[in-house]
């Protein structure tokens, strides 16, 4: 009895070291490992009449091969603003299947997207998580081999720089740039593509088959698989629009004013940051250089309806002091919705 | 290399002679097809390329080539390292009224029918073996293998 006793407790404890042992390794694969020999050996006992006879056997076996099976996961996107520099895209390139692979990167441009960035790279995560600058800077050839029993993933970065705005390509707000990483299964060690075996097949070797699921960019079992990841533009959405009225003349006064020399125009200009922006706009200055033929009203601007004065002084507007011969207004920060109308009075030369 | 390829031929042979009784070892997996009519078909292949998450069909065959008939025949089988036995699919395959099937859990000491065996879980309590727990398979045969005739026993196991 106290031998069952002891033996149950050590069962326990064993129990327990395994089930340890299983969360450090949480991820790891659970897989067969490629090149195990997997043997079945049944016997029979049998009698001839009542008398037993020696039992027979029979052995089989079969070596477990290589199920090549991986994942490009993209764990995040990245928000960012126009011109801005080294914007990073997460990946993550896991080993699924019962062999130790290495894998060939690529970054590609997708077509399903606005804009594209410039001077897209990878790097391979060398040490604590997120993106510092500091990792390996990835350009041809292994990235790295996992092993699905040990270090089975990698974290990739797509890293790359957002065009500024203006020009045909503008990023505008809400605009995305997508980058598919793709991942070719390589041999490990090696900068050479695993072939699937075809045709006849060895009991005793190792053959290659592909596993793997589809990606984005890639069929299932071709040793390719992919994923997306997506810069989406939060920007501002600035406008600006501009009237002009003839508002008196030295003949007609205020009635049906005529654009003659000597008749005063106002100019109407309207700044606004779109109801929708995803980010505010700050720093905003609207600078309107008086037209030639055209002489400044003194003492015209207005900042929605609020008269303003002519120097450089508190109130937001100035003429002819900040930029020569032009009317500024500092606008300062303008949230998703703002609209700000500015006015100011000419006369024609 | 050369001595190396007769050992795995000698490994991988099947037939093992005892006085009267010859026994074959099978292991298969299915292959699955469309056929030119898209029907799915199935067909068995010797089990060499295999991955993890497959099943092989393992079949047992035992031929009487003795002169009279073969009595208290019983086959048993370990289920092999790194492989589980499918739940339900053993099958005693010339006359599975009189083929009996039990396992064990305890690496062939002891068989039982599935739902007498027990095994004792890591909190310690004991429940009831599932397929997973099976160390052992056997088929007793409560018939009589005639001369000349085959008796197949099968079972399928999937590969961690």
């Amino acid at each position: 009895m106290l031998k069952q006793t002891f033996n149950f407790v050590s069962r326990l404890l064993a129990a327990g070291v395994l089930v340890a042992a299983g969360q450090a390794v949480l991820a790891a694969s659970s897989e067969t490992a490629s090149g195990t020999t997997i043997s079945n050996t049944a016997t029979v006992s049998y009698s001839v009449g009542t008398v037993a006879q020696t039992p027979a056997t029979a052995t089989r076996e079969f070596v477990v091969d290589n199920k090549v099976d991986f994942t490009v996961a993209n764990t995040s996107g990245a928000t960012v603003v126009p011109n801005a520099a080294s914007q990073v895209l997460t990946f993550t390139v896991t080993n699924t299947g019962n062999t130790i692979q290495g894998y060939g990167l690529q970054a590609v441009a997708s077509t399903v997207d606005d804009f594209d960035a410039s001077n897209v790279r990878i790097y391979i995560e060398n040490g604590a998580a997120g993106f510092d600058g500091s990792e390996t800077l990835y350009t041809a050839g292994n990235a790295g081999d996992l092993d699905p029993y040990a270090t089975d993933s990698m974290t990739v970065y797509v890293v790359a720089e957002i065009p500024p705005n203006g020009g045909g390509t503008a990023p505008g707000d809400g605009s995305t740039a997508a980058y598919d990483l793709i991942a070719v299964t390589l041999d490990a060690g090696t900068a050479t593509a695993t072939v699937e075996t075809t045709g006849a097949d060895d009991a005793a070797t190792v053959d290659v088959v592909f596993a793997d699921g589809a990606g984005v960019a890639d069929a299932a079992r071709d040793g390719v698989h992919s994923a997306t990841g997506t810069y989406t533009v939060a920007s501002s959405a600035l406008s600006v629009s501009k009237t002009s009225d003839v508002i008196s003349d030295p003949f007609n006064g205020t009635t049906n004013p005529k654009a003659i020399p000597g008749a005063t125009v106002r100019y109407s200009v309207t700044v606004a940051n779109a109801a929708g922006a995803s980010a505010s706009a700050s720093s905003v200055v609207l600078v309107d250089a008086i037209p030639s033929n055209m002489t400044y009203v003194a003492g015209s601007i207005t900042l929605n309806a609020a008269t303003q004065t002519d120097a450089d002084d508190t109130d937001e507007s100035d003429y002819d002091v900040t930029n020569s011969g032009a009317v500024t207004v500092n606008l300062g920060t303008l949230t998703a919705g703002d609209t700000h109308t500015i006015t100011f009075d000419v006369t024609v030369d | 290399m050369k001595k190396l390829f007769a050992l795995v031929v000698m490994s991988l042979s099947v037939f093992a002679n005892a006085a009267g009784l010859k026994l074959e070892n099978m292991a298969e997996v299915e292959v699955r097809e469309v056929n030119k009519d898209g029907k799915e078909i199935i067909t068995r292949i010797q089990a060499e390329k295999v991955v993890p998450g497959t099943q092989v069909i393992y079949t047992l065959s035992a031929k009487n080539e003795a002169d009279q008939p073969l009595n208290n025949v019983v086959i048993s089988d370990a289920i092999p390292q790194n492989m589980v036995y499918v739940n339900g699919s053993a099958l005693g395959l010339n006359n599975p009224a009189n083929t009996e099937i039990i396992f064990s859990v305890d690496g062939g000491n002891r068989y039982d029918k599935a739902t007498n065996l027990k095994v004792k879980g890591i909190d310690g309590k004991e429940r009831v073996a599932t397929a997973e727990d099976y160390t052992h398979i056997r088929f007793v045969l409560h018939y009589a293998i005639e001369v000349g005739a085959v008796s197949k026993v099968s079972f399928r196991a999937l590969l961690k």
